[in-house]
């Protein structure tokens, strides 16, 4: 008797993107400071494959949210999970910090 | 044996909750940008998705392929970000108060709402919009539509929702005959036809003023009877009042 395998529900879409948003990591340039300036990341495109979950609401025609991660698996099997594209196009933003 | 695809999703309903999640992403943004000078932004976003289209005759639905499927479609949308002036400029005006949708209208079979919704009709205000242009409502969707039946169904919702009111009703003096005034709300918003008609004791009697906040009725004092009168005033083809009368013996 074949074990059912448990499926681990893929992070919301939204947590996938913030995290990909998130280009400085805990913050500073990726050059850093000094005298004279540095170099900071202005603008990003990405290109990635990403295993997309599409859960109904309720009634099969609604959607009522959406999971994405990178691929879940590194080796290659003979059945593949199914692999969408996603495409980002990422900009710096600066903004006023109050208080 | 294959398992049997499981019904499909809309596209419109992946676009709504595709824009739910970004949208989710721009308030973590907004809360962050409180304490870092610098934050990144979505641009534009592609998907380029493995589906299989399901075609009912009416509406594409989706699926999505899965592991060790082949022969997918390919479905590649881009999304990018908009002002609000470009909005404005690209979407209907939201229905208005005054306005009536064509989802609450009473007795619309869903054939119709749906042929009214693959012409870009979804309110009343959509409708008198193509009537003024002098478009044909049953030809623009292959005769699916009938008109008047739809005209008579809108008009009864539109009537519904400003239900006529009545606050007091009373005999005076009105250019020098008696009349019953009435007096309300909605009681006749516009004149319709040979509306609003009036009847005392199944008598039809004139009504000499008709205003959405007053009606006022002739009413010949020899035709009450002693005891109860009844008054029907038809203010439209929608909205009837029925009043009871009660002629009081003064003891003389």
């Amino acid at each position: 008797m074949w074990a059912r395998r448990r499926y681990t529900a893929l992070p919301s879409l939204s947590t996938f993107v913030a995290a990909l948003l998130d280009v400085r990591g805990g913050g500073g340039g990726v050059g850093g400071g000094g005298v004279g300036g540095g170099v900071d990341v202005e603008a990003l495109e990405l290109d990635l494959p990403v295993e997309l979950d599409i859960i109904s609401a309720g009634s099969p025609e609604l959607v009522g949210a959406l999971g994405a991660s990178p691929p879940t698996q590194r080796w290659e099997t003979t059945v593949m999970p199914v692999f969408h594209r996603l495409g980002l196009g990422i900009v710096a933003e600066a903004e006023d910090v109050h208080g | 044996m294959a398992e049997p695809r499981a019904r499909g999703w809309s596209l419109r309903s992946f676009l709504d909750s595709l824009t739910l999640e970004l949208d989710r992403v721009q308030n973590t943004l907004a809360v962050k940008s409180v304490n870092r000078r610098l934050t990144y932004a979505v641009r534009d976003l592609s998907v380029e998705l493995q589906l299989f289209p399901q075609f009912d005759g009416e509406e594409i639905r989706f699926t999505t392929a899965r592991p060790g499927e082949s022969g997918a479609a390919r479905l590649a949308f881009q999304l990018g970000s908009i002002t609000d002036r470009q909005i404005r400029e690209m979407t209907a005006d939201p229905p208005t108060r005054d306005d009536v949708s064509i989802e609450v209208v009473d007795g619309l079979d869903p054939d119709t709402r749906k042929s009214l919704e693959r012409i870009g009709v979804s309110s009343l205000r959509d409708l008198e919009r193509m009537e003024r242009q002098n478009i044909d409502i049953g030809k623009a969707s292959d005769n699916r539509i009938d008109y008047g039946r739809l005209a008579h169904l809108i008009q009864r919702t539109r009537r519904r929702e400003l239900a006529p009111t009545v606050r007091s009703a009373g005999f005076e003096m009105y250019e020098g005959e008696p009349v019953l005034t009435i007096e309300g709300e909605h009681l006749v918003p516009a004149p319709v036809g040979e509306f609003p008609r009036a009847e005392l004791n199944d008598e039809e009697v004139p009504v000499r003023s008709a205003s959405d906040g007053v009606v006022r009725i002739a009413v010949d004092e020899r035709r009450l009877h002693a005891g109860a009168n009844t008054l029907r005033v038809a203010l439209d083809p929608y909205a009837v009042l029925r009043m009871n009368l009660r002629q009081e013996d003064d003891g003389s």
